[in-house]
């Protein structure tokens, strides 16, 4: 209970190479297992150009995100919402934010015990996986922000020398024909895989936005930094897309629900390195662990302060309840689940992650005036 | 193990209400208890296999018309 006041009190603070690691953590995420058999779907031989286009797209979006961190230094999107769009309104519009990074965390929680049960422990209650998965997640929101962004700082260069192994032993496996002819597909087709992968990497950034620039401490020539932070998460994702067409061939990663975990089970280095399967589910366990708890920390956080309550953290455990039981409810089948992320998800996303941020962002400027005033 | 699991539920929430209470804040503890009822229900609905429709229909409903738009444009 003392903890819990003394929680409640202190103010929390993150570094710029914190936030800047979790931000990296959060796109790789779900992307590092799902993206390639997506982007081979639409894009064909070019699913790796495809992800460097949504790479290219995606920094728009970044900068659009960093844009309004500017124009409203020291506040989160709720504050930001509350100024723009009035008290009632701004309220209105956060709930609904809230709903939404409550559905993405049901949804990512979904996913890995999905994962776990169809790939590695196969008579284990998806329930049962739910609840361990989310309680790690709860506990690190209880502790703050800053804990989790500490945990992210000790947990990335294992993650990445985890991903890195992969990478490396799948090169001698490459075969370019497998991809060509290059550039055969349309830019239609290109354009398709580019949408999907930025409605699942680069969009729900925006929940970020309730960190940052609040908590971030060092303001300074901030953006170089997330822009190459944001390149180098988009290096992992269009590699392991290169790498799972080239290796896998275009049609296999296109059928393969988690064709980086394929790649990773084929592996065989000389006889010595062989069942290399779970350092890549470790790995996107980790990713994926930030990644859920940054849209579970929104939802709560969003909810919490849009309704005023004294702290967020009293209600983290009935929230982490809600979407356990989300999760259980959330895709009635694996097939629901991809015709609702191709036809419904990427909308979904661009609703809160684009087109949210921008009007917040041109109301904001159209009201200046009257916005200033209010804060003096 | 789902009468343990709500068993843990209770005592868990009544755990939190009692600290709430020691702050006093009433807006805090109504919406702790709401919460608690939200996440208990739906859980015990799954147990009992009672269907609950998933709110993505929903969300798909509204975005019907863009989502179609994009079947067309890709088709």
């Amino acid at each position: 209970m003392m903890r819990m006041e003394v929680y409640g009190l202190v103010k929390e603070e993150i570094t710029l190479r914190q936030f800047i690691l979790l931000m990296i953590l959060f796109i790789i995420g779900t992307s590092i297992l799902l993206s390639p058999a997506s982007l081979a779907a639409s894009a064909d031989n070019d699913a790796w150009i495809s992800a460097l286009v949504a790479m290219g797209a995606g920094l728009v979006i970044i900068v659009l995100f960093w844009i309004i961190s500017q124009q409203f230094p020291e506040r989160n999107l709720v504050d930001i919402s509350e100024l723009v769009l009035g008290k009632w309104l701004g309220k209105a519009v956060s709930l609904l934010f809230s709903y939404f990074a409550l559905i993405s965390a049901a949804s990512v929680l979904w996913t890995v015990g999905n994962f776990l049960v169809t790939q590695i422990i196969v008579r284990t209650p998806a329930l049962v996986i739910h609840f361990l998965v989310m309680f790690a997640v709860v506990y690190g929101i209880q502790l703050g922000i800053e804990t989790i962004c500490r945990t992210a700082e000790i947990f990335f260069p294992y993650i990445v020398t985890l991903l890195s192994i992969i990478y490396l032993f799948s090169i001698p496996s490459v075969e370019i024909k497998q991809i060509q002819p290059l550039l055969d597909s349309s830019f239609k087709q290109i354009s398709e895989g580019a949408a999907f992968d930025i409605s699942v990497s680069v969009l729900p950034l925006i929940v970020l936005l309730m960190v940052f620039p609040k908590y971030v401490s060092e303001k300074k020539r901030m953006l170089p930094k997330i822009l190459l932070g944001y390149v180098c998460a988009y290096f992992f994702i269009v590699a392991i897309t290169f790498i799972t067409t080239t290796v896998l061939g275009v049609r296999v990663t296109a059928n393969q629900s988690y064709p980086t975990y394929v790649i990773a089970k084929s592996l065989n280095i000389e006889g010595l390195i062989q069942r290399a399967e779970v350092i890549i589910a470790v790995s996107w366990i980790l990713t994926i662990f930030f990644k859920l708890s940054m849209y579970f920390y929104a939802s709560v956080t969003v909810l919490a302060q849009t309704i005023g309550l004294t702290s967020y953290r009293s209600i983290t455990i009935p929230m982490g309840l809600i979407t356990i039981a989300l999760s259980l409810i959330i895709y009635p089948s694996t097939i629901y689940a991809n015709d609702w992320n191709e036809t419904t998800w990427l909308w979904f996303s661009l609703t809160f992650g684009f087109v949210y941020p921008l009007l917040l962002s041109v109301i904001g400027r159209l009201r200046g005036k009257s916005i200033s005033s209010n804060n003096s | 193990m789902w009468l343990i699991l709500l068993m843990v539920i209770l005592v868990w929430s009544g755990i939190g209400l009692k600290g709430l209470r020691k702050k006093g804040s009433v807006k805090d503890m109504a919406t702790y208890i709401i919460l608690w009822a939200i996440g208990t229900t739906g859980l015990m609905l799954y147990r009992f296999g009672i269907s609950i429709p998933t709110p993505l229909d929903g969300i798909a409903y509204i975005y019907h018309p863009l989502s179609s738009l994009w079947k067309q444009w890709f088709a």
